[in-house]
């Protein structure tokens, strides 16, 4: 999952050289801005074939967060 | 120009500092955002941002930190109501305007905070800075002298107020179709130090009276516009041959009540040209942060603003 977050970030935000760990946050990523978080979520949502709560989405903090919302929603 | 942070801007733009200070210090996230937004201006922005400040300054009055709330109320909605833009094909939750009235306009406490939130955009969003700045250096200044000024749709009165101190200006008139806004309008107009105080109609645009003005300004209502076209005919009719339409319009924007939208700058422009409208300038203002490129190729938020004369 995190490998899938990555590339789909990378190809949100437009930058190949992206590389994330679980303690990622938007903090540590330039493009990673409150328009861009809403692209990325989509942009996974639709890979995944899943919709997120918008309530899930406001209390992610890191890509840690993201990848444990992401694997409960898929079951993986 | 050394950004917000630094004691050139601070000396060079006080009011706009301390505005910008007072959010920060409420909402510490909002820094690094505001921190980019005022890294560079634009000249129009370096012209005017003070003024626009100032404007706001007065319209807050002792109530900024409920405007601060409220700044941080309408972020949040947007990002609502860009999710469901972005999941949905790029299409707004709404498209009758009727439902606008029972969702947005009926809910009072939500107008209130819709509103005050809006205000606080016109500086922090730099697309709402750079409209502001292209009514007020492009448009006033090139209408005829003496010119006959209506604006329908005032909201705030920001736009109107310059009208009423332009000496150019003749007679000054706005329609609402709310009540409440005319008098919130009157009152900002005060509070703006407006001495002059224009003809407030309470009218509906669709069954006016025949009028006739040389300086039109139709600033963020289209996107409202459950039918565009017939707006856009209201328009025509009211502006004399000499006169002057300025429309601010922005695209792929979703909000609570916005209900007409184009994908692109060139559609927009292409279909007020459509409907009997010659531009005759044009400023595109992409969101805060972003290039107008990439706005383009992401199809996010532009902010439109049209200068127009009858075909």
């Amino acid at each position: 999952m995190l490998e899938t977050i990555q590339t789909v970030m990378r190809d949100v935000f437009g930058d190949d050289s992206i590389v994330i760990t679980k303690d990622t946050t938007a903090d540590d990523i330039d493009e990673w801005d409150s328009m861009n978080n809403v692209r990325l979520i989509v942009a996974l949502e639709q890979e995944l074939n899943i919709r997120l709560p918008l309530k899930e989405i406001n209390g992610l903090k890191s890509v840690g967060d993201l990848q444990r919302l992401l694997e409960a929603q898929t079951g993986n | 120009m050394s950004g917000f942070g630094t004691s050139e801007f601070s000396t060079k733009y006080p009011v706009t500092n301390k505005l910008t200070e007072s959010l920060i210090g409420k909402y510490p996230d909002q820094k690094s955002f505001l921190t980019r937004r005022f890294s560079s201006l634009e000249p129009e922005e370096e012209r005017n941002l003070e003024y626009f400040s100032d404007q706001i300054i007065r319209l807050v009055g002792d109530d900024l930190d409920q405007f601060l709330d409220d700044y941080i109320f309408i972020c949040n909605m947007q990002t609502e109501e860009e999710f469901y833009f972005r999941r949905n094909n790029n299409q707004y939750r709404l498209s009758k305007f009727q439902d606008a009235v029972e969702q947005v306009y009926s809910n009072k406490p939500f107008m209130a905070s819709y509103m005050n939130g809006l205000l606080m955009t016109q500086i922090w969003w730099s697309n709402h800075t750079k409209m502001l700045a292209f009514y007020k250096e492009e448009f006033l200044p090139k209408n005829i002298a003496s010119y006959r000024h209506l604006e329908i749709g005032p909201g705030h009165g920001k736009l109107l107020s310059m009208a009423c101190q332009d000496e150019r200006a003749g007679e000054v008139a706005a329609w609402d179709i709310s009540p409440a806004s005319i008098e919130s309008t009157k009152h900002a107009l005060q509070a703006l130090g407006v001495k002059r105080i224009p003809e407030l109609k309470l009218v509906d645009m669709f069954s006016s009276e025949p009028t006739t003005v040389d300086s039109l300004v139709f600033s963020e209502v289209l996107e409202h516009m459950e039918n565009p076209e017939e707006a856009l005919s209201v328009l025509q009719s009211c502006l004399s041959d000499e006169g002057r339409l300025f429309i601010h319009v922005p695209i792929n924007s979703p909000a609570p009540d916005h209900l007409f939208n184009k994908a692109t700058p060139t559609e927009m422009k292409d279909f007020i040209e459509s409907q009997g409208f010659e531009i005759t300038d044009y400023k595109y203002a992409p969101l805060t942060n972003y290039s107008l490129e990439r706005a383009i190729e992401q199809e996010l938020t532009i902010s439109c603003g049209f200068i127009a004369v009858k075909k």
